[in-house]
């Protein structure tokens, strides 16, 4: 090319890898930067390639040239330096090639963003490059493993050292018949489909996961183990290979180790040795490590089944919570912090009180996290700490505070529920504290409900929160509260008022949702009726009772 | 703009050389005009088609033992095995060394193919094929080229410097884990991979690296025969390159617990004693320690532990360490094992005194298939090592000494030798000659009658082979 574009196009190259080093170390592959720059890159091999079909870069300790032309220079030792990176490995030459596919080039770029200085990797790029078997992208590697250059010749000398007599020869022949061996027919050499249906069925086999029988070898060890110190090995083994399946997120795994295990700990016959061995490994597994690896595994977007979970957390202690209530505040994702909290449900009846510490957290959602934790466990106890909890700074956390409150049913409740109904700042803490009053389940409560509804100033509340109340009138069943849903929904006003009409509407809604009979007539009545909602309450009331009657036949 | 060529991709070349060789075994057996060749003939035009459109012409050359498709060498994957295998013998007995098909071939033309093949004659059918497909103007063949010595040399001389460089390699590493130094395992990887690298170009010139038994430190050579065993067997069963350096890897580590045993059991020489014997079992456990020791737990030090392990177990258990919960073997330590045994038994150095001739040792194997040993690896094994494995001395109907050198594919029983003496036993500069090469009349040149015991006869091998 006379007039240097080629050359203008590979430096362009060589941008672009830098590029690349830096997006695909900072963005994941779900990032539009990471998906552009490989799009990018793309795009500049084809300039390249628009020009002539190959690019051939030499590499040396500080630069890179193409053909004649230096076109990357850097002094540093540093694998920033993408020559030292290159040359450092072995690697001499690297060539693409114009057919080169976008695959090749992305998995070409993902090994060189490796950050080879901070993580622990048992590859160099020369390996990496090796077992992505490109096709299109040739390189040239000088191979020095610190091998002894000499070895060869010393070894070639002593194994020659001895040399044939050519009267053996003779000798072999003249003892005839050569005493040899006939040779024998082999039957067994032909591959036929089905063998290879079988190695399909082995190789298949093999892609599993390698640590259940990694963890049989173990206590074969283990059952072959004798002094004190042979069994604390084994059992630092095990804890390496629990460590590693945490990290895997294989957590069958490990709970099938432990069930062994315990089996192995009640037989009377096993000695305190082997015994406090077990108990070390049970230990380790609930300590915080593993469970900071357990916590950054189901954080990673890997969808975790929650069974096995739960299965392993029956062999946790008390010990185990403190380090799971730190991944409430440590982790990202929605997914993993419902997988911890639902562990916690789970691990609290061993330690109620280091629960309920969480409540002091700084963060409003590990309180909240906390307080979810406090009601599904359902304890009583809980209530005094809810209680303290009701005036937190967070609106979403007083609102799970209301509805534990609630759900526990504890009369305390009553007070602070009442003075909720009545504060006007947020309208979800006000449904929560009608909902937790239903919750209570208490006269008191139902007085305090139906006192509200019947107050004039209801009449001036949101449709949505009118709704709310009779909504929850709903759970109580009896004739009394028939009565006056009745007589709410047949109150009679001169003049057409849309207010009355609106009680009435969740008046009819409740009953439908009561399920009563003797409403049917009150509100076939109202189907007639002018006031669209109050119609269209009324008409799903009365599908919704004969529905259910039906059913009961 | 993403460009997925399927078409060029080695699976897609691979897919179709498998399936000319579908097309010619099933005209073999049927007329051509059989509608079970007629379906594979349309198979292969539609895949062909494909092809061309990204490559112009579709040009199959047999190099060595591998097939190359537009200058790409073709690898060996246990799926298109048996028609590779039979293609690579068709096309050696016919003579055939490259086919061109053009783009713009049709039905007509691929049939006119399959029927030159399947109906050339025993004497000169490279001449046959030649004139008959010489009206078809899309296909030409050319005729198969002997290897020219030269080349094989260079490739000898890299092999060789490989070899002893992992022998030597290996030593170090021992040495150090020996010594409790830590290790660098990226470099253990990078001579594994420049191993496994050769065994998938010049898998049997390594293996011939592993034939020579006399090394004085053939504890070292073991570990490197082992590991070179075992990816090429690894190569035929078809794992891919990254499963391949994983098993070179392990495999490599398989003995690693002997470092654990005092040498003056290791190296004795004399029979060993019932406690003896109970120390040297100890290094499958031994080397499980060691591995675990090493460096943190991790996807190769558990496969390496397992294979550590179970090596000596045998197929069905019953070998050592002895187990409580009986569990199958791993798919790597059922290759480990038949490597190793087939190492072992042929070599002076480990356990046996008495070393065995590679084809005694590969009939044993045979009788332990089922029991000790995976009788369906053990099919792939002497696929690979052939009958008459590399180093084995044998008598010719012509009454010439011989010894193979390299097993020939798709010939299990007529393998390459080397000549060392004429037929009235004079020493004669070896030459090299294939079995599988037939006179004139269609019959072969020469044919094994009867192989000897190299170590009975006292023959060094090493001056043949190296
Ligand atoms: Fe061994
Ligand atoms: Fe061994």
């Amino acid at each position: 090319m006379e007039n240097g574009e080629d050359i203008k196009a590979a430096k362009i190259v060589i941008q672009m890898f830098l590029k690349a080093r830096k997006n695909l170390r900072m963005y994941p592959a779900n990032n539009p930067v990471y998906a552009n720059t490989l799009e990018d890159t793309f795009d500049k091999f084809k300039d390249f390639f628009y020009l002539t079909d190959k690019l051939v870069l030499t590499l040396r300790l500080y630069d890179i040239y193409y053909g004649e032309e230096l076109i990357y220079h850097n002094n540093e030792q540093k694998n920033d330096n993408l020559a030292f990176f290159f040359f450092k490995d072995g690697l001499r030459e690297l060539t693409f090639q114009q057919k080169m596919p976008f695959e090749e080039m992305e998995a070409f770029l993902k090994v060189i963003s490796l950050d080879f200085d901070n993580e622990v990797l048992d590859d160099d790029t020369v390996t990496l490059f090796w077992e992505n078997d490109f096709q299109y992208i040739r390189y040239v590697v000088e191979d020095e493993f610190l091998a002894d250059e000499d070895y060869e010749e010393q070894a070639v000398s002593q194994v020659k050292k001895e040399k044939n007599d050519p009267e053996k020869f003779k000798a072999i022949l003249d003892d005839s018949p050569p005493t040899g061996d006939k040779i024998e027919k082999v039957d067994i050499v032909t591959i036929e489909d089905s063998d290879l249906e079988m190695l399909f069925h082995e190789l298949e086999e093999d892609a599993n996961d390698k640590v259940d029988k990694f963890m049989d070898i173990l206590f074969e060890i283990f059952y072959k183990a004798k002094s004190k110190e042979e069994f604390s090995e084994v059992a630092d083994f095990f804890k390496s290979a629990i460590e590693y399946s945490a990290r895997k997120g294989n957590i069958d795994s490990i709970n099938k180790v432990l069930a062994r295990l315990k089996k192995i700990a009640s037989n009377d016959k096993v000695t305190d040795i082997v015994k406090e061995n077990i108990q070390k490994i049970i230990l380790f597994v609930g300590s915080e490590h593993i469970i900071y690896l357990l916590g950054e595994y189901i954080d990673s977007g890997e969808k975790t089944d929650p069974a096995p979970l739960k299965d392993l957390i029956t062999y946790f202690d008390k010990n185990a919570i403190p380090p799971f209530m730190n991944l409430l505040s440590t982790l990202d994702t929605i997914h993993a912090r419902k997988v911890v909290i639902d562990v916690l449900v789970l691990l609290c009846p061993k330690d109620f009180m280091t629960i309920t510490k969480g409540l002091n957290s700084p963060e409003w959602y590990v309180v909240r996290n906390v307080i979810y934790i406090l009601r599904e466990v359902g304890d009583k106890r809980a209530v005094d700490y809810l209680l303290k909890k009701v005036n937190h700074s967070d609106v979403r956390v007083k609102i799970e505070v209301i509805r534990s409150l609630g759900e526990l049913g504890d009369p305390r409740a009553l007070p602070v529920l009442i003075e909720c109904l009545s504060d006007d700042s947020d309208i979800q803490l006000k449904f929560a504290s009608i909902r937790a009053l239903g919750s209570l389940a208490s006269e008191d409560a139902r007085i305090v409900l139906l006192k509200n509804i019947s107050a004039k100033t209801f009449h001036n509340k949101k449709f949505n929160e009118k709704k709310e109340y009779f909504h929850v009138l709903s759970r109580w069943k009896d004739q009394e509260m028939i009565d006056f849903l009745i007589r709410v929904l047949a109150k009679k006003t001169l003049f057409s008022n849309s207010k009355v009409h609106e009680k009435r509407a969740c008046a009819a809604y409740c009953l439908g949702l009561i399920g009563s009979r003797d409403a049917l007539p009150f509100l076939y009545k109202c189907q007639g009726a002018g006031h669209k909602v109050l119609k269209e309450f009324s008409d799903s009331a009365i599908k919704r009772i004969e529905h259910e009657s039906q059913k009961r036949g | 703009m993403k460009a997925k060529n399927e078409a060029d991709s080695p699976k897609t070349k691979s897919n179709l050389i498998n399936q000319l060789g579908v097309v010619l075994r099933s005209a073999e057996v049927h007329h051509v005009k059989n509608i079970a060749v007629g379906n594979a003939i349309n198979n292969f035009v539609s895949l062909l088609s494909e092809f061309v459109k990204y490559e112009g012409d579709f040009i199959l050359e047999l190099r060595g033992d591998f097939f190359f498709v537009n200058e790409f060498r073709i690898r060996y994957a246990s799926e298109v095995m048996i028609n590779f295998d039979y293609l690579v013998r068709l096309f050696r007995t016919l003579e055939i060394g490259t086919v061109i098909i053009k783009s713009g071939a049709g039905t007509n033309d691929i049939i006119s193919l399959t029927e030159a093949f399947v109906k050339s004659p025993a004497v000169n059918p490279f001449e046959t094929i030649q004139q008959k497909m010489s009206h078809v103007n899309s296909i030409t063949v050319h005729k198969l080229k002997k290897i020219v010595e030269e080349d094989l040399l260079d490739a000898r001389k890299m092999v060789k410097k490989s070899y002893f460089k992992a022998v030597s390699f290996t030593q170090g590493v021992m040495n150090k884990i020996q010594q409790g130094e830590k290790i660098a395992l990226k470099k253990a990887k990078r001579m594994i991979v420049s191993l496994v690298d050769h065994i998938i170009n010049q898998e049997q010139l390594l293996v011939s690296m592993t034939s020579i038994k006399s090394y004085d430190e053939y504890t070292y050579h073991h570990c490197v025969n082992v590991s070179i065993l075992a990816v090429a067997l690894g190569q035929r069963l078809g794992l891919n390159i990254k499963q391949l350096t994983e098993l070179g890897m392990v495999s490599l580590f398989h003995d690693i617990g002997k470092l654990e045993i005092p040498s003056r059991i290791l190296n004795k020489t004399s029979k060993l004693s019932d406690e003896e014997w109970q120390v040297i079992k100890k290094h499958p456990i031994e080397g499980v320690r060691l591995l675990l020791k090493m460096k943190h737990v991790d996807f190769i030090s558990i496969r390496s532990a397992i294979v550590a392990f179970e090596h000596h177990m045998f197929f069905n258990n019953t070998g050592y360490p002895r187990i409580k919960k009986s569990f199958p073997l791993d798919l790597y330590s059922r290759i480990v094992s038949l490597a190793d045994q087939y190492d072992a038994m042929t070599s002076a150095r480990v356990y046996s005194r008495i070393p065995m001739s590679p084809d005694k040792a590969l009939n044993l194997m045979i009788k332990q298939a089922g029991s000790q040993l995976d009788p369906l690896l053990l099919q792939f094994f002497i696929n690979m090592v052939g009958v008459y494995p590399i180093g084995t001395l044998v008598i010719l109907d012509s009454m010439e000494l011989g010894l193979v050198y390299e097993s020939n594919p798709g010939f299990v029983t007529r393998p390459r030798i080397l000549i060392l003496s004429d037929s009235n036993g004079n020493r004669v500069d070896a030459f090299a000659c294939d079995l599988a090469e037939k006179k004139n009349d269609g019959d072969f040149r020469r044919t094994i009658v009867r192989t000897l015991d190299v170590s009975k006869w006292n023959i060094n091998i090493a001056e043949y082979l190296l």
